[in-house]
């Protein structure tokens, strides 16, 4: 059961990096604290938005139909990330991989007829 | 199919009959129920002249098989009887055919709905008497759950759903711990069948999974029969569902406990009864004594007959517990004695609420002015209840003690105390009905008419001649009577 | 592995599998370029695909065992006998959905369909599935389509707020699933369940704590599946909120698909396990799923006596059959497998046969509340009578098939070594306090009056799925040993 004790091991150092991760924040927010000047004027406490003064309230409404071209948009994301490994490594993976891929990209193409005859790519 | 599957499968007959007729008038449907419900009186009759006749009447058909490691576990439909059986068989097929008659007269609502529940009824106690294995026995156990619900919750009194709740919860929990030591000698013994279990429990020597399983069944019957900590449903039972039913329950589903208690308890486990004997003579005393106390006390017809029920099972309990030949045969005969009687109460008590809508005995006082029939009939039914010699009553509680003061002559002496007590309550509740002040409430009523007065006779002749020459059961029952002697070894 | 070895593979023994994935991808294809005039006639080639798929499984009755794509799918027995519940499951659902009077209560009627369809193919998959990750991605196909179907009806509230608790708990189950089988792949180095279990037979030495903890893990992952205690929160809100024949695929299909993934894992790795020498790891984690089982039962039962919405009541009554059908899981007794088989196929039955009972009541008064069987015997008597028959059922009135699957898991626990008496006494109190509510109902349909004359009529196509629905309930309950006798 060598293996089991590397495998216990390994967590040691997640354990070390949650805490290294836990404390830098802290340590780096309460020394900032301690160290810089605290001299607040109304100018100050107002919304930084990159020197244009704000204008409306913060909580604003998109559009839901951002949200779906947003998911169409990381299905083929995700479809090109698998790809580009697979065509790559095609000469070694063989016919098998072809035909699981014909399966992967049929199914993801039903899904766009889908969306398409939805009206999932029509802005109305 | 042989007789035996007949009989039990012919109240279906009177069942089909209505639900083909559909909803006719309320005569018609009367006339086919009273018509059907002969059918399997006939044939009780003849399974009864075949097994005095001696002819096998056992039947068997394959059914389920279980296999459990090597064990290979079968569950047959087998129908025998013997001569207990038979004999709450017949007592059956003869209440059942009073109750539907009567039933005609009282039943103004739905009739149709009520006959088939009754003929559904009187298939599940045919098949209970019928059985020849547990599981069968269970099955047709659990199925007059089902219709006695339905005619206590839809035909009852002021409290009818409460009491048919109560009915089915406390019933549920005796089945339910009577499947559970099913299946515990289902699985030990590998068969359900009476004879070959109570051959294996014979030889076996597991003496705590034994008594286990018979504190199960004394707990099981225990509701049924009632025994004193479970009895309340049955005392609701008794005062609000329709009198005709109660005639039923009280004549026939109660004596399916003291049928379990004798043929399971007694019949496959004897070893452990012997050991659970005093606890079974203790608790058979306080039924008689609380029940007869409580029965004092009551002044509603009704509750005084449900408490004077707890007391005569009580005697049942006796009988059993004294383990010997003449304590098992007088709870045998009071089994059917308190049957005949408490059929012919009920019977009487639907005649009276008819006419009267209440069984209050003070309002009923001085019935005897009005009908001196019927409160001659009542009066001859308590004093058949209390033992008078000469009726049925007497006979039961007199083999029964005999019985107990031979094994336990201390609780047979307090158990006298109870007959005294019958006695005095017996006539307290009748006399204060029939021959108290007379306070005219009701105006004029009409006595007994030919259509109640046969069938309250034929009840008063069977109890006078079971009185009169006890051989009638004696002899039939003779013969189980010896097997279970032998189980017990006395 | 190249196209010789591909090839050599009986991919035969895939045809139901392939059959629903056919039809499923027709029905969606069809719906979205079909004419008007087609669709209606979608649902019953939904009907044929699965009458296909049941005879392509008859035929493989007996064939010995065979295994695709190294273990990933495999076919024996096992798989068989609960594909076939899945499948007649389904179609019982699918002639429900067909026998609707009310057309307005889905708008998109296809993917309805063929969402029902991906759900059987992913239980399916689960009774196939001989890989870790096969098994999940099965579960996952089931489990998310179930999301989509509870959320269909998009403008009823409830129907909203139910897949968005059932998509939440269900996201917390498959993590937690995929946490207890990432230990278990920690420990072997395997997700193929053959390798694990022999992996596993060796001694674990200092791996046992973290066997267990992945037991715990997955266990507690796969009970929200079958909506056990204290994992059934999402049950009662999800049915009230589902289309009623979604509920009744939740409460038959997906709880089957439930237990059956967690024999195919526990008994197959852990019961071959051993664990301090002797015992195997199943054997002595049996306490922790006895007492999910007794919590499964009691709090079920009770809870359920409250309920007034029917379908509220008959969520509550299936959290504690889950709880009669965990007791054969921890009986291990050689008929623990048929008695789980038998009592999942009568339930099927009873199930599905309650919720077409109120399907009709509710299409036609517009309510789910249990007035709806006020009077029924009145209105319609062959309705209350068939009632009857499920409610006995479910209650376990001998006669009926619910008696014998309790009697087998009676016989199976008395039988155990050692004895589970405890479990088969609350499963006997709990069934009395089962015949309160169940027999509440035949109160209201016998005894109380109706609240308004009227009379309820029995359309044709609603009578198929209930006549067959009472054919298996009664037959199962009167000759048992032909299923019996067919499962050995």
């Amino acid at each position: 059961m060598d293996s089991l004790h590397i495998y216990q091991n390994s967590y040691t150092f997640i354990v070390v990096f949650m805490f290294v991760a836990i404390l830098l924040p802290i340590v780096a927010l309460s020394a900032g604290k301690l160290l810089r000047p605290h001299q607040p004027t109304k100018e100050k406490m107002t919304t930084y938005e990159s020197g244009i003064e704000p204008f409306q309230d913060a909580r604003v409404q998109f559009n839901v139909r951002y949200y779906l071209f947003a998911l169409m948009f990381v299905i083929f994301d995700v479809e090109t990330v698998f790809l580009y490994p697979w065509a790559v490594a095609y000469e070694q993976l063989g016919i098998f991989a072809l035909i699981e891929m014909l399966i992967f990209i049929v199914v993801l193409f039903l899904g766009l007829v889908y969306a398409w005859k939805k009206g999932v790519l029509r802005w109305r | 199919m042989g007789t035996l599957s007949l009989l039990v499968f012919s109240p279906f007959i009177g069942l089909i009959a209505l639900l083909l007729a559909g909803k006719q008038s309320d005569n018609i449907t009367k006339r086919i129920a009273a018509f059907s419900s002969l059918i399997p009186l006939i044939l009780s009759i003849l399974v009864y002249a075949q097994y005095q006749a001696g002819s096998g009447l056992s039947e068997i058909l394959r059914w389920v098989q279980f296999e459990v490691g090597e064990q290979t576990l079968t569950l047959n439909y087998e129908l025998a009887v013997d001569g207990f059986s038979v004999i709450l068989i017949l007592l059956t097929t003869i209440i059942a055919v009073l109750a539907v008659f009567t039933s005609s007269w009282q039943i103004k609502q739905n009739s149709h709905l009520f006959f088939m529940l009754m003929f559904l009824l009187e298939f599940g106690i045919l098949g209970v008497f019928s059985a020849d294995n547990l599981i069968l026995f269970f099955i047709f156990f659990e199925i007059t759950l089902i219709p006695m619900f339905f005619l206590i919750g839809k035909w009852g009194g002021t409290d009818r759903e409460e009491s048919a709740f109560s009915y089915i919860i406390y019933n549920g929990l005796g089945s339910m711990v009577l499947l559970i030591a099913i299946a515990a000698i289902f699985v030990t013994a590998g068969t359900t069948n009476f004879s070959e279990a109570a051959e294996y429990f014979r030889t076996s020597n597991e003496a705590g999974l034994q008594l286990g399983i018979a504190i199960a069944f004394l707990i099981a019957f225990g509701v049924k029969l009632p025994i004193f900590p479970l009895h309340s449903w049955m005392v609701k039972v008794h005062v609000h569902a329709p009198p005709a039913l109660v005639m039923i329950h009280a004549g026939v589903l109660l004596k399916i406990g003291a049928y379990g208690l004798i043929k399971f308890g007694v019949g496959i486990l004897p070893a452990s009864f012997t050991t659970l004997a005093p606890l079974i003579a203790i608790l058979g005393l306080v039924n008689l004594l609380y029940g007869a106390y409580l029965a004092l006390v009551q002044e509603e017809l009704r509750s005084v007959l449900a408490y004077s029920s707890i007391s005569h099972m009580g005697i049942i309990l006796l009988g059993v517990a004294a383990l010997n030949e003449a304590g098992i045969q007088g709870a045998i005969f009071q089994s059917v004695s308190h049957g005949l009687i408490s059929a012919l109460f009920f019977l009487l008590v639907g005649i009276l609420l008819v006419r009267t809508r209440t069984t209050n005995l003070r309002k009923l006082s001085g019935l005897a002015r009005l009908t001196p029939v019927l409160a001659g009939f009542f009066l001859v039914a308590a004093l058949a209840g209390l033992g008078l010699p000469g009726m049925s009553g007497f006979v039961s509680e007199f083999t029964v003690f005999l019985g107990i003061f031979e094994n336990m002559p201390v609780i047979g002496a307090i158990g006298t105390l109870g007959i005294i007590m019958t006695v005095v309550y017996m006539l307290r509740a009748i006399l204060k009905m029939t021959y108290g002040t007379y306070r005219n409430m009701f105006g004029d009523m009409n006595d007994l008419g030919m259509g109640e007065l046969i069938p309250a006779t034929i009840l008063l002749i069977c109890i006078v001649v079971i009185g009169v020459y006890p051989n009638t059961i004696a002899l039939t029952v003779q013969q189980t009577l010896e097997t279970l002697l032998v189980g017990i070894g006395g | 592995m190249d196209i010789q070895t591909l090839l050599s593979f009986e991919w035969g023994m895939m045809a139901p599998e392939f059959t629903i994935l056919i039809v499923g991808i027709l029905l969606s294809l069809l719906d979205l370029f079909g004419k008007d005039t087609w669709k209606k006639s979608l649902p019953w080639l939904a009907v044929g695909g699965v009458g296909v798929a049941i005879i392509f499984l008859l035929f493989q009755y007996g064939h010995g065992d065979i295994s695709i794509l190294g273990n990933t799918y495999v076919f024996d027995s096992f798989a068989f006998y609960f594909k076939l519940i899945l499948l007649i499951a389904t179609l019982l659902i699918l002639l429900m959905v067909i026998s609707r009077t009310v057309q307005q209560e889905v708008r998109d009627r296809g993917e309805y369909l063929y969402l029902l369809l991906a759900a059987l193919l992913g239980g399916m998959m689960v009774a196939s599935g001989g890989d870790l990750i096969s098994l999940f991605v099965g579960l996952e196909l089931l489990s998310l389509s179930s999301y989509i179907m509870v959320g269909l009806r998009k403008r009823d509230v409830r129907s909203s707020e139910g897949a968005m608790k059932y998509l939440i708990n269900g996201s917390i189950a498959t993590a937690f699933t995929l946490f207890g089988m990432s230990y278990v792949f920690g420990l072997t180095g395997s997700t193929k369940l053959v390798d694990i279990a022999r992996e596993m037979s060796g001694s674990l030495g200092s791996g046992e704590p973290v066997a267990i903890i992945g037991f715990i893990i997955m266990f507690v992952g796969l009970a929200f599946k079958i909506s056990t205690v204290p994992f059934h929160m999402w049950t009662p809100d999800v049915y009230e909120g589902a289309v009623t024949p979604v509920s009744a695929f939740l409460s038959v299909v997906s709880k089957s698909a439930g237990f059956i993934i967690i024999v195919r894992i526990f008994w197959g790795i852990f019961g071959n396990a051993t664990f301090g020498g002797s015992d195997t790891l199943f054997a002595t984690m049996i306490d922790f799923i006895a007492v999910l089982a007794f919590l499964t039962m009691f709090i079920g039962n009770l809870v359920a006596l409250r309920q007034r919405n029917m379908k509220r009541l008959l969520a509550y009554s299936s959290i504690g059959h889950a709880g009669y059908i965990l007791i054969p899981l921890v009986s291990l007794t050689p008929v623990s497998l048929e008695n789980i088989w038998f009592y999942l196929l009568a339930y099927a039955f009873m199930t599905i046969g309650a919720f077409m009972v109120i399907y009709i009541l509710e299409q036609q008064k517009q309510s789910e509340d249990i007035s709806i069987f006020t009077g029924l015997y009145r209105e319609s008597p062959a309705l209350a009578i068939i009632m009857t028959i499920f409610l006995a059922s479910l209650a376990g009135i001998p006669g009926t098939a619910g008696f014998i699957g309790k009697f087998n898991i009676f016989v199976g626990a008395v039988a155990a070594d050692p004895a589970q008496y405890i479990l088969a006494g609350t499963m006997a109190v709990m069934t009395v306090v089962s015949y309160i509510y169940y027999f509440n109902i035949m109160v209201q349909m016998y005894i109380r009056k109706p609240q308004l004359e009227g009379t309820t009529k029995i359309a044709r196509l609603q009578s198929v799925p209930l006549i067959l629905c009472v054919a298996g309930t009664i037959g199962l309950g009167v000759f048992p040993f032909i299923a019996l006798n067919f499962f050995h």
